[in-house]
């Protein structure tokens, strides 16, 4: 793939760069279902003033700008792979949260559900073992998909500068920002590959989650009839 | 069936006889295969595309379902599903559509002035009403009802079944009603046909079938029947079959008490054993 | 009185004792109609319940759609909280303990719900919900003892082969065994009361005797009491030693299922009995239904809830303005009437109804005419409407009509039974409200 203006070699950055995405991507998404998960199925199992509160911060974060608030969050925090994927959560969160709620409202007044507590099982009990069930079935899906969000927001953060720090090795988006200016002189390899890494990353993890929903919905719309 | 006479299907789980409503209104899904014929007044239905059929739904065979909101659109007033009825089948202007409509609503016992109500605003007992108003407004001559109270309480029940006992003498309708409750086809059939596993068990008059059953899926069902009466409790031994694979020969010998190894290998033939009635197995005449 | 006892020993005979318990539901309103209305609306889903349940007995709560009996089976669970009125529980009073004190007394009374289908949860198989609930009080010690319980009351409802069904999952079986197994998980916690909320009506008629049967083996073997709730008649004459008869979120008749059944007092029990389709084409027989259909449990009717469809109704049984108005307006939507007879009444939405009057304000130069027409409607009503007006008149700017004030409706002990109904109350005198 040729080397940039400094001479390093433009393979190994992209090759690096899979792993310092895919480091952001899991910390990012995999907290942010850890935060996201429970609170959607406490905040539907519960309902009342905590589910108003919680549904209203969610819906709040959930409609900012995703780039933008990971950006904001990005310039309180400094920079670093940690740090990125931290300001990655905090957009997905909401995500999780809402897909685990709505599955546990709606099943939330099943009759098994009525039944566990009329057995005498404890809230705790109720949502994990009754309702949660519901919505696991929902989150490899939903995880595949944020997951390939996760990567363009990780690629553009670092791409405006705010992302790692510069000595990072392998950096998508800071070697297309780099690679923007010698453009225009012909040299398209530097921009070309790291360009092409993120869409293919991209695209294979829609795909992966568009294949798990084929598979899932109808286990799911069985499990309800 | 005869013009005029009401025919009872009754069955259980498995038994075939939604399935069976569906075929004649022609609404099955699409990977189902259909074989044998379909007879309405010499037109042969099965063979019929799909406009010719939809000509017929609706003008000539009409359909009553179990949940009165599979029907109803919530977005249309009543008055508009009748219009919207009359229209599709008649060539009549609005104003008359409306009048007719009125004159149905009233018929059975719903005031004028909610015709421009929506389906939310009425009871399940009402919404069941307008749904054979609706089905009975252009007079077809077959009612096809499937389950049609099953989900409404006893006194709502009864009073329907009043209706579609009435409606029956005015308008000299054949009425197909699919039910499980063999106490409703006491009260309102003429002929009934029971169906186990998809086939037929037995057919007969009704005094016949609850007087002298042949068949010993029909002695088991009727002897399940709790009434005011019941003294001891009967079931019939085992589970509803499997349709994927059906026991082999008559499908009923792994739960009858008079199977013999004749039960296992064949399938027994539909004998008439007395005139009119006919049953589905090889020791039926032991019942006579 | 049969029915509420005051003065028996809490918890010797009685394992149960309802008295007077409401559950009202508050009607959800936009906020808008919230400020604007002034009244709180709620659904009397049950209004004023009581009775008491002896040890061994199977208790029948019989009614429609929408009379209560559901919710009052889960109140007595528990599950809801009575908005007023006592439950006590084996002589404890149980009507507002928190969940946590309720916990362990879940060991005791417990619940098989009406869809075999929805009862059970599709992520656990079988094995593991029918011990669910040993795990939860924290019953049994591993999970050695707890198959070996599973199995045996596996055994015991009927779920054979044991070994097998354990591994599978809810969608694998058939109803019948899904109910069993819904039986298996309440009873392995050995309850003293079962409440069985139409545990047959979703299951086919050739397998419901089954499970029937076993719930009577089940109450011989474990000296079990019940509360058998259903719309069944049939069924609950079979099962059940004593019957309730619920209207409206009210008991109307109470007594031995053998005298129900032979001698029915109250009219709405005697209108249930009568549409029982009987499975004999030989006894088809005319009925007498009762008129139109249940009123809302928001807005009651006065007097007594069923007087707006009994076949014999009184004058003194709670007529009033709103029955007023379903008159005309039925009177004003036939098609047999001429025009311009409706026109001196006026359209409908010219009415008001208020208690036990209703009226309208005159516009007309001949208001007598108004007055006399509304007569000549009442003549055509029920007779016991009719006698019911106390008066029509011109009174200042309307035209009113008013009826009198309704006898006060009381328990009253009629051979075996106890009866809400003014049919068999001595004095016919009215009660100032």
């Amino acid at each position: 793939m040729g080397t940039d203006n400094v001479g390093r070699d433009v393979l190994s950055r992209v090759v690096w760069g899979a792993r310092t995405s895919l480091e952001i991507m899991a910390i990012g998404v995999l907290i942010a279902l850890a935060i996201g998960f429970p609170l959607g199925l406490l905040s539907g199992y519960v309902a009342g003033k905590l589910d108003r509160v919680l549904v209203l911060i969610m819906d709040s974060v959930y409609a900012f700008p995703g780039l933008l608030l990971a950006a904001l969050i990005a310039a309180v925090i400094g920079k670093g792979v940690f740090n990125i994927g931290i300001a990655i959560t905090v957009i997905y969160i909401p995500l999780y949260f809402r897909v685990t709620r709505n599955q546990t409202l709606s099943v939330r007044e099943e009759p098994y559900v009525e039944a566990a507590r009329a057995l005498g099982a404890r809230p705790l009990t109720v949502m994990f073992s009754y309702i949660a069930h519901s919505s696991i079935i929902a989150i490899p899906v939903i995880f595949s998909l944020s997951s390939a969000d996760a990567i363009l927001t990780a690629a553009g953060l670092s791409y405006l500068g705010l992302g790692l720090e510069v000595d990072t090795p392998g950096d998508w988006g800071r070697d297309l920002s780099d690679a923007q200016q010698f453009i225009g002189v012909g040299i398209w390899w530097t921009s070309l590959f790291p360009g092409l890494m993120i869409i293919l990353l991209t695209i294979g993890l829609s795909f992966l989650g568009e294949g798990l929903n084929d598979i899932i919905n109808p286990i799911l719309r069985k499990e309800r009839t | 069936m005869a013009p005029g006479e009401t025919l009872g299907v009754v069955g259980e789980t498995g038994s075939g006889k939604s399935t069976l409503a569906k075929a004649i209104l022609g609404v099955l899904p699409s990977n189902a295969t259909v074989k044998g014929e379909l007879v309405f007044r010499e037109t042969l239905l099965t063979q019929m595309n799909d406009e010719t059929l939809r000509k017929l739904r609706g003008k000539d065979i009409a359909l009553i379902f179990q949940d009165p909101m599979t029907r109803l659109n919530p977005l249309m007033t009543i008055e508009d599903h009748f219009v919207e009825e009359i229209q599709a089948h008649e060539s009549v202007s609005a104003e008359e559509a409306r009048s007719r409509a009125l004159e149905a609503l009233v018929s059975m016992g719903i005031h004028e002035s909610r015709i421009k109500n929506y389906p939310h605003e009425f009871s399940g007992g009402m919404r069941q009403r307008i749904m054979i108003a609706l089905a009975l407004v252009l007079n077809p001559s077959l009612l096809v009802a499937d389950e049609p109270t099953t989900s409404l309480d006893v006194i709502v029940e009864a009073q329907i079944l009043e209706i579609l006992q009435d409606l029956r003498r005015v308008y000299k309708m054949s009425l197909l009603l699919i039910t499980h409750n063999l106490g409703i086809v006491a009260e309102v059939c003429d002929r009934v046909v029971v169906l186990y596993a998809g086939k037929v068990a037995e057919l007969g008059p009704v005094r016949e079938i609850f007087h002298r059953p042949l068949h010993p899926y029909t002695q088991g069902l009727l002897a399940s029947i709790i009434h005011l009466e019941t003294k001891e409790l009967h079931s019939i031994d085992g589970s509803p079959p499997d349709m994927v694979t059906p026991p082999s020969g008559c499908r009923f010998h792994p739960r009858c008490p008079y199977m013999q190894s004749i039960c296992v290998k064949t399938v027994p033939p539909l004998v008439e054993f007395s005139p009119g009635h006919f049953a589905a197995c090889h020791f039926g005449e032991k019942f006579l | 009185m049969i029915g509420v006892s005051e003065e028996v020993t809490p918890g010797e005979v009685n394992l149960l004792r309802v008295q007077e318990v409401e559950v009202h539901f508050p009607v959800k309103m936009p906020l808008i109609q919230q400020l604007v209305s002034r009244e709180k609306q709620v659904v009397h889903a049950v209004d004023g319940v009581s009775f008491d349940l002896r040890r061994g007995e199977i208790l029948g709560l019989v009614g429609e759609s929408g009379c209560g009996k559901t919710t009052l089976g889960r109140t007595i669970l528990r599950l809801l909280e009575p908005t007023s009125g006592r439950i006590f529980f084996e002589g404890r009073d149980i009507s507002h303990l928190s969940q946590s004190k309720l916990r362990p007394l879940r060991r005791r009374m417990q619940i098989i719900f009406q869809d075999p289908h929805a009862s059970l949860n599709p992520a656990m198989t079988i094995g593991r919900a029918i011990g669910h609930p040993l795990q939860i009080h924290g019953i049994v010690r591993d999970a050695e003892e707890l198959r070996r319980a599973v199995l045996e009351i596996m055994g015991e409802v009927g779920l054979t082969p044991e070994d097998q069904l354990y591994d599978k999952y809810p969608g694998d079986l058939s109803g019948g065994q899904k109910q069993r197994a819904v039986i298996a998980r309440a009873m392995i916690l050995d309850p003293k009361l079962l409440v069985v909320d139409e545990g047959v009506a979703m299951l086919d008629m050739s397998v419901r005797a089954k499970v029937l049967e076993l719930m009577l083996s089940l109450k011989q073997r474990y000296g079990l009491t019940y509360i058998f709730i259903t719309h069944d008649l049939a069924t609950a004459k079979f099962l059940c030693d004593r019957i309730a008869i619920m209207y409206l979120g009210r008991i109307v008749e109470l007594g031995p299922a053998a005298s129900i059944y032979a001698e029915p007092k109250h009219p709405y029990t005697q209108a249930l009995l009568q549409v029982i389709p009987i499975p004999d084409p030989d006894k088809r027989r005319k009925k007498i239904l009762p008129r139109g259909e249940v009123p809302d449990a928001i807005h009651l009717p006065a007097g007594c809830r069923f007087h707006t469809r009994c076949q014999s109704v009184l004058p003194t049984c709670g007529w009033e303005g709103r029955d007023f108005i379903e008159l005309l307006d039925e009177y004003l939507s036939s098609i047999s009437v001429a025009a311009n007879e409706k026109e001196v009444l006026g359209s409908i939405e010219e009415w008001w109804a208020k208690g036990f009057g209703a009226g309208r304000k005159i516009d007309e130069k001949d208001p007598q005419k108004l007055v006399e027409k509304v007569k000549d409607i009442l003549t055509k009503a029920l007779p016991a409407m009719a006698r019911a007006v106390q008066s029509v008149e011109l009174k200042g700017d309307s035209v009113i009509v008013q009826f009198r004030t309704p006898d006060q409706l009381l328990r009253t002990s009629v051979a075996n039974d106890t009866v809400e109904c003014l049919l068999y109350q001595q004095s016919n005198s009215t009660v100032p409200h």
